[in-house]
């Protein structure tokens, strides 16, 4: 007798903006026109988000909590595991591949789900297959040098999902939408403060144009250079895991393999040598632009047009001309 | 308060990795030779060595994965006048498995004579882990979890916690015992050890563990291999900028300005 196919579910613990669409269009690959595709998509005041055609017939939940006060593991865990179980049917003996957006709050809760639902837990994943009962999955690993070849025969599999590269065919299916009102009991609301923040720029995740700086930009001076041009530019500041070592930016613009994953149409590059570490964080159909003292950076084997220059006597100029354009 | 640490070190990303044959025996080899601890073990030790400078009756253990007894980072994380440092043989609970080796910690940190009142992690667990290694050990301890932390005090009742949600940074008071998972942050840079300190921790000699085993899982997760990552190239040549530099700064703004949301075309913000 042939196992029975695997399920494909989908959770959007943050339901906004087109960043999901990926995951969703390689998720309904992975179900296949014949299989079937539950998406989870958690809805609070400030979000939400309107399924798209996919191919393969989907389930899609519009789910929401009224005591959801703030999006956390620590309530979301609860929250997805009920609905998980008392909704879509799944237990630890389903055969089934739970899928999250990847990112620090997508792997805390595959990770979290995987302990309290008795499944298996794939890690931040860069591609998945099925065969026939078997679940392989690739990971990066070692900064993104590395790529780790995963296989599983568990029922229950969890994983964050980063496709590298888009998935084909016909998005056909119209998904069926289905409310869904939980009252599943959440831990006592955190005793939290929210710290002023003097950052006003756009976010990265959807930005168009991302400026960026590395550790080349040796100091906050130029880090102020690059926000007044990201400004100038309507542009999403962000930086490598050095910078925000030292404080140039905050950790919630790190870019790179332990950060964000930007997929903007241009990424500028400023004193960024392109390491795979940082690198692994932008989306290879992004077209870069890079500025450069040292000729021979690897960041030039990826970018499309580049300067070899020092960013104190490049980056004024530019400014200058930026604002001369207005 | 008891604090345990939990490092895992990183193999020096400055070294190229070993040629084909590329296993799992030669990445060892590679993190053995080239040792380092990362920007999140480096945040995690740090805001330990904080928690005492503010209190010096708090004791911090570590625990690193370790390529065996004579593991360097072993003796450059005493150098910090810890006080007590032991490794585990991280060849045999490698952190790509987060469950199995989430199972095997929690049973040792069960098994310590002392139960820690704060364990302390990176948020990513050496060059293996990808974040889940944090969340999957505090459900396995059964301990409330926090994560992204960039700084943490003590506080009325526990601990006040800076970290970062979401777009923002707050500040979360958090009671004991608790796991939390530390970022890296400007304020939370490794200070340098003492000199005499350094001295000393060169005549410790260590002990590298065996971790309890966990359950035998009836379909475990397996590596079926690996392989070096190919990096993506671009098509054809990067058209480099030529002339003075006010030129090249016209050319960059045209194409940038191309790239940019329409409203700032042409418009100040």
């Amino acid at each position: 007798m042939s196992p029975a196919p695997r399920r494909i579910v989908v959770l959007l613990p943050a339901a906004a903006g087109e960043d999901h669409l990926p995951l969703l269009h390689a998720a309904a690959a992975l179900a296949g026109p014949q299989g079937r595709l539950d998406v989870l998509a958690l809805h609070t005041a400030e979000s939400g988000m309107a399924p798209p055609l996919l191919a393969a017939p989907t389930q899609w939940w519009d789910v929401t909590h009224a005591q959801l006060d703030r999006l956390d593991a620590p309530r979301l865990l609860p929250l997805f595991a009920a609905a998980l179980q008392q909704h879509v049917g799944i237990t630890a003996q389903t055969p089934a591949l739970i899928l999250l957006p990847a990112g620090p709050l997508g792997e805390e809760c595959a990770a979290g789900l995987a302990a309290r639902l008795g499944g298996q837990s794939l890690g931040r994943c860069s591609a998945l297959a099925l065969r026939g009962a078997t679940l392989l999955a690739q990971r990066p690993a070692y900064g993104g040098r590395v790529v780790l070849n995963l296989q599983s025969e568990a029922a229950l599999c969890l994983a964050t999902w980063r496709p590298a590269t888009p998935a084909s065919g016909p998005a056909a299916h119209s998904p069926q939408r289905q409310p869904l009102r939980l009252d599943t009991a959440l831990p006592a609301p955190a005793v939290a403060r929210a710290l002023e923040s003097a950052d006003r720029l756009p976010a990265l995740e959807g930005a168009r144009l991302v400026v960026s700086g590395g550790r080349g930009m040796a100091g906050d001076e130029g880090f102020a250079l690059l926000a007044q041009i990201a400004q100038q530019l309507g542009a999403a500041l962000g930086g490598s895991l050095p910078t925000v070592d030292a404080g140039w930016v905050p950790v919630a613009r790190q870019i790179g393999q332990s950060g964000k994953f930007v997929t903007p149409r241009c990424y500028f590059a400023v004193g960024i040598s392109g390491t795979p570490q940082h690198m692994a964080g932008v989306s290879g159909e992004s077209r870069i632009i890079a500025v450069n003292k040292d000729a021979s950076a690897p960041i030039f084997e990826r970018a499309e047009l580049g300067a070899v220059a020092d960013w104190q006597a490049l980056l004024p100029a530019l400014l200058q001309a930026l604002q001369q354009d207005c | 308060m008891n604090v345990l640490l939990l490092l895992a070190g990183i193999a020096d990303p400055k070294w190229p990795l070993p040629a084909e044959p590329l296993d799992a025996a030669a990445l060892q080899a590679q993190r053995a030779r080239y040792p380092l601890l990362s920007p999140f073990d480096e945040a995690a030790l740090e805001l330990a060595l904080k928690l005492r400078d503010a209190d010096a009756s708090t004791h911090i253990s570590a625990l690193l994965a370790a390529s065996g007894a004579d593991d360097a980072l072993l003796r450059h994380v005493a150098s910090f006048r810890l006080d007590r440092v032991d490794g585990y043989d991280s060849a045999a609970c490698p952190a790509w498995n987060s469950a199995a080796l989430a199972e095997a910690i929690a049973a040792h940190v069960r098994g310590r004579a002392e139960a820690p009142d704060l364990l302390l992690i990176g948020r990513e667990f050496g060059d293996l882990d990808d974040g889940s290694l944090p969340a999957r050990l505090a459900e396995a301890l059964g301990l409330p979890g926090v994560s992204l932390a960039l700084q943490v005090q003590r506080g009325e009742g526990g601990l006040l916690i800076t970290r970062q949600q979401g777009a923002q940074q707050e500040e979360l008071q958090q009671s004991l015992p608790a796991l939390v998972a530390v970022s890296n942050h400007a304020r939370n840079r490794l200070r340098h050890p003492l000199l005499k300190n350094v001295m000393a921790a060169k005549k410790l000699s260590f002990d590298c563990l065996t971790l309890p085993a966990a359950e035998a899982d009836a379909a475990p997760l397996r590596l079926a291999g690996l392989h070096a990552a190919v990096a993506a190239q671009r098509q054809g040549r990067c058209q480099m900028l030529e002339g003075d530099m006010e030129s090249q700064a016209r050319a960059l703004a045209a194409a940038l300005r191309g790239h940019a949301a329409p409203a700032t075309q042409g418009g100040a913000q």
